[in-house]
């Protein structure tokens, strides 16, 4: 159940990421681009949150990776710049996939 | 003197020209990601502030006697930085709404996300957008910032987070030697500050090593204590600490 949850706030955290990247978080209306920012971010703390319960549901050897999904936002806010956004935006989703490939 | 974040020299200006007419230069310096150059704001570090701060410290203290400062919210902060890197050459400094925490009334409900808005990728999609009231209590002067800040060279009419993240940064640096800070220091927060509480100020004065301080809490008046209730007795109370720390002919702040 947990990991079900877990997948359904990756596709959720995904989809959000990607189209306000694309298109909304640049939107010329500022009531959309920021309604759009805090859906995303309330994405991120679901994917966090939900990540972090499925370390204990998970292999013992699939831990790690998926400990690191959780705390992947942090590690790349960390390390990101504005001139390098879209790649940081990139390895991002890269993460939220590689974490539900795992659990597969 | 340095302006608060998002801000520009405009926002200094009725304080700076009180006390340019009472026999003291000043200069308002704009800071790197502000006023003209609000598009780098995405890209600015608080190490950018701090050289550029330390650049107009030491080409001014090179032309005068003895050299104020003065700061608005994070350009408080950075005379909080000056001071603590270059004592010798500052006479002493007063602080406006010194903010090192943001945790004023005025923040949004949903500001327990804020760790997510700041350590995440989210800080440079997230704005947080100018809103009532300002950081103005009094109602008149509040509908005129309004119509201020429809200019694009006055200031900007929101806060991006990723500003927010290096005011913060800034903040835990300078936090952690307030200790070696030993110049005379005029602190003046408000009671009510929207944006950050008396802790801030508190913090300062507790920790500054300064035998020469003075803490002064506002009752009338929100952050922009310079356009509100109070800006008078700011200002007056600003001159007063200058006047009385100033010994030389040549002065400049």
């Amino acid at each position: 159940m947990i990991i079900k949850i877990f997948m359904i706030t990756s596709f959720l955290f995904f989809c959000e990421l990607l189209t306000g990247v694309l298109y909304f978080y640049r939107h010329q209306n500022r009531f959309i681009k920021e309604k759009s920012v805090m859906l995303g971010a309330w994405a991120l703390v679901f994917y966090i949150f939900s990540a972090f319960l499925t370390i204990f549901y998970v292999k013992y050897s699939l831990k790690p990776i998926i400990f690191l999904c959780s705390v992947s936002p942090f590690i790349i806010g960390y390390y990101s710049s504005y001139k390098k956004l879209m790649f940081f935006t990139v390895l991002q989703l890269l993460v939220i996939v590689i974490g539900v490939l795992v659990v597969l | 003197m340095f302006h608060g974040l998002t801000g520009s020299p405009f926002e200094m200006q009725k304080y700076g020209k009180f006390l340019f007419a009472n026999g003291y230069d000043v200069f308002g310096v704009c800071l790197p990601g502000h006023g003209e150059y609000q598009k780098e704001i995405y890209t600015v570090t608080f190490d950018e502030w701090i050289d550029f701060a330390a650049k107009k410290l030491d080409e001014l203290s090179e032309k005068y006697d003895e050299v104020f400062l003065s700061g608005l919210c994070l350009g408080a902060v950075l005379s909080l930085a000056m001071a603590e890197q270059y004592p010798d050459k500052i006479k002493g400094m007063v602080l406006l709404s010194t903010t090192l925490y943001l945790d004023g009334w005025r923040l949004p409900w949903y500001k327990f996300l804020m760790p997510v808005g700041l350590h995440t990728i989210f800080r440079y999609f997230y704005t947080y957008p100018e809103c009532e009231p300002y950081g103005v209590k009094n109602e008149r002067t509040r509908a005129s910032i309004k119509r201020i800040l429809a200019k694009p060279d006055v200031g900007m009419d929101n806060f991006p987070m990723c500003a927010f993240h290096e005011l913060l940064e800034l903040s835990s640096v300078v936090r952690e030697d307030l200790k070696k800070i030993n110049i005379p220091s005029l602190i003046i927060h408000a009671q009510e500050d929207d944006l950050t509480s008396v802790r801030s100020a508190n913090e300062v004065y507790q920790n500054i090593s300064s035998k020469d301080k003075e803490l002064i809490i506002l009752k009338d008046s929100y952050h922009m204590v310079l356009y509100d209730n109070e800006k008078e007795f700011v200002f007056n109370k600003a001159l007063e600490f200058f006047n009385a720390h100033s010994q030389k002919s040549e002065v400049c702040l």
